[in-house]
């Protein structure tokens, strides 16, 4: 391929298209194409469950041979297990199963909070919500039920949460805060 | 090899971006850092005063704090470019082979803290943009079994997020740089004379495209982040949020598959194309003179010196074998190595394992030698990895093919133009700033201008070398000046006659 000699007007014109076509890619691909999130007449709800979970199990007390078994700064009467339950989470949304998923304690020895967060995107109007959890569902655990209607704006949050104070849901309020 | 080969045309020799990819990175790398530092002064670490002291750089001083943000995010977009694009030519150069290997695997980390630094710069505005990376990036790793509070209960609502939390980002932001930093200094830790800085023209004319994109398009935020509402709509910086729309698409899965597979699949890339490894450079302490010129123009620092094992007061060069990837350019810059002494028929300090110099001189000019009408021959040097030269063989051309152009002593063309008749030589190789062992040409360029030792001799001899380093895939080209040469000789012999 010939080689334009250095320099010359045409040159510095095939740089010039060069660094204004990177420059067009840079300055185009830096903020296009935009990407939608939400439809209008769309809204999100936030499901969450931040609970600090229930000990499945008694304590127990040891026989001397255990006490005598374990490491002199470790001996004690009374051995209490630490394994938390697992937790299902059933979620209708007027009238239709969502969501269900039955979640475990955090941490290796299942000991840790139970903690789930799901986001969805719905239809802006009136929404019938239910949601239920099961504290451990395999051995015969009873649900406990939460349902509420709610009007829900287009482009807006509603919040249901689960801890160990119980159910709530809320729908902060969007606070314009004043462009410069 | 085709865009490149395009660039050459209108770039002045050296000034082709394509073949400085790592320097202009390091350029660009600089660029963010001095802008970044400007707008550090002017921001505010507070939810509130994040997203007005943004936004008050970008309007109330628009003549520099709107530029210096304009060039912090274009450079930053850029950097991308360019660092992937200086990925798939080292891929496509296949220069992870051998030792090699350490610029690869180091290179890998750098794309991740590439990303996570630029990503922490949009969180910093506190827009609906940085909402959405804050939301999605905590939906990547929640999404990891390891975690135990979901980082997005951290963004439930506008009453989760602290001004402690952008101090913590703030501290992100420069933290995680100086580590991209650190790991790019790592990264050209195994080659010498690395070029860390472009070449003047194009970092003048980088830097000033970049000027105006700024003042045509200067980087602005969205609407600040609300958590009480979702966001609708995001203006997309595809350099850096590329995976962000897949995560909200199919969620965090997809992304780590995506993400982890492109990483494992990049680290394994020296190992799965290891290729066969090449034969080392070997230092023969009997003709070592400890000059230490091989230890100069190693380009991958596998050589240094120690006190010489035969010789008092001298030194010796020893060879790393980890680091040598059996370039030749040491066996090239050897001075021992000319055939013009008479005591050792040109064996010399330091060879690659397989062919010592010796031996490349003998079998030149054997092949020379094969034709009586050898006066008027050309000889060809020419490399593994840049024009095929072989086929060029006839009764009055020579071909030699070594693995770097660098790995020849420029003392053996004085010899086989003075005393095998050869009437003119043509060097070639790879493309000037793309030599695929990084200097051979440079060097050898050098010792041909007398600019470097060891050098061509004779004013005689050097008016018959001609360079021309027309890259892989440039047989025709170098044919044609082949062809050129003969027909300038036979001018020259009608001439004289
Ligand atoms: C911030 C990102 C990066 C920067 C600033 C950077 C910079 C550089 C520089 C300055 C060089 C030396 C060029 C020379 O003098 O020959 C280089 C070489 C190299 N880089 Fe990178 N690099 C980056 C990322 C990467 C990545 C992501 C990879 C691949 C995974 C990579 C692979 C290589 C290889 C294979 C070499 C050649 C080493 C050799 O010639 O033996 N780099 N880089």
């Amino acid at each position: 391929m010939p080689k334009m000699p250095e320099g010359t007007v045409m040159q510095r014109l095939a740089q010039l298209l060069f660094f204004s076509a990177l420059m067009v890619f840079a300055g185009y691909f830096s903020d296009s194409p935009a990407y939608q999130l939400l439809e209008s007449g769309q809204t999100e709800l936030k499901l969450v469950v931040r609970h600090s979970g229930n000990i499945i199990g008694e304590c127990r007390a040891l026989d001397t041979g255990e006490i005598a078994a374990l490491a002199p700064n470790m001996r004690r009467p009374m051995v209490c297990p630490r394994e938390k339950a697992p937790m299902r989470v059933e979620l209708d949304l007027n009238n239709k199963r969502e969501f269900t998923e039955t979640i475990t304690p955090s941490g290796l020895h299942d000991d840790g909070v139970l903690a789930l967060f799901r986001k969805f995107t719905l239809d802006s109007g009136d929404l019938i919500l239910h949601l239920r959890i099961t504290e451990n569902p395999d051995a015969g655990g009873l649900p406990r039920d939460y349902e509420k209607q709610f009007q829900v704006d287009a482009h807006s949050t509603l919040i249901v949460e689960y801890t160990d104070s119980g159910f709530s849901s809320w729908q902060p309020q969007h606070s314009p805060r004043p462009r410069l | 090899m085709k865009v490149e080969a395009f660039l050459d045309r209108f770039f002045p020799a050296g000034s082709n971006p394509l073949y400085q990819l790592g320097a202009v990175s390091f350029f660009l790398f600089w660029i963010i850092a001095v802008t970044g530092l400007y707008l550090f002064i002017f921001f505010e670490t507070s939810i509130t005063g994040a997203y007005q002291s943004v936004e008050s750089i970008t309007h109330e001083q628009f003549y520099i704090g709107g530029i210096m943000r304009s060039l912090h995010r274009y450079a930053s977009a850029l950097l991308a470019l360019s660092v992937t694009i200086h990925l798939i030519k080292e891929l496509g150069m296949k220069r992870f082979q051998g030792p090699r290997w350490f610029s690869w695997v180091s290179g890998v980390p750098l794309i991740w803290l590439l990303f996570a630094s630029s990503l922490g710069g949009y969180w910093l505005v506190w827009d609906e943009k940085a909402q959405y990376i804050a939301l999605t990036t905590a939906a990547l790793f929640d999404y990891l079994p390891i975690v135990v509070e979901p980082m997005a209960f951290g963004f439930l609502d506008g009453t989760t997020v602290s001004d402690r939390f952008f101090s913590l980002l703030i501290f992100l932001h420069v933290g995680l740089p100086l580590a991209l930093l650190l790991g790019m200094f790592i990264h050209i830790q195994r080659i010498s004379n690395s070029s860390t800085f472009p070449a003047r023209g194009l970092a003048l004319s980088l830097l000033g495209a970049m000027v105006v994109l700024s003042v045509v398009k200067p980087a602005l935020s969205l609407g600040p982040a609300d958590l009480n509402r979702p966001v609708q709509t995001v203006q997309v910086d595809w350099f850096y949020m590329n995976v962000f729309p897949l995560i909200s698409e199919t969620g965090a899965g997809a992304a780590w598959v995506i993400l982890l597979g492109i990483t494992i699949a990049l680290l394994l890339v020296p190992l799965i194309f290891r290729g066969v490894p090449k034969p080392i450079a070997i230092v023969d302490p009997d003709y070592c003179n400890g000059c230490s010129w091989c230890f100069a123009d190693c380009p991958y620092d596998a050589i240094y010196m120690k006190p010489h094992e035969k010789l008092a007061n001298h030194l010796q060069s020893v060879v790393v074998a980890d680091k040598c990837v059996g370039c030749g350019i040491c066996a090239g810059a050897c001075p021992t190595a000319t055939p013009f002494k008479s005591v050792n028929n040109a064996y010399s300090g330091i060879n690659l394992a397989d062919e010592n110099n010796a031996a490349i001189l003998v079998r030149t000019q054997e092949q020379i030698r094969q034709h009586p009408q050898a006066d008027k021959h050309v000889l060809v040097v020419g490399c593994a990895h840049g024009p095929q030269i072989d086929q060029l063989a006839s009764d009055v051309v020579t071909p030699l093919t070594l693995e770097c152009v660098g790995q020849l002593p420029p003392s053996y063309l004085d010899y086989l133009c003075r005393k095998e008749g050869v009437d003119s030589v043509l060097l070639t190789g790879c493309a000037p700033g793309n030599c695929f062992h990084r200097l051979g040409v440079e060097l050898q360029e050098a010792r041909l201008a007398h600019e470097r030792e060891p050098h061509l001799r004779f004013k005689d001899v050097h008016v018959k070398v001609t360079t021309l380093w027309a890259g892989a895939g440039g047989e025709t080209t170098v044919a044609r000046a082949v062809a050129q040469l003969q027909q300038d000789e036979r001018i020259a012999d009608a001439k004289d006659a």
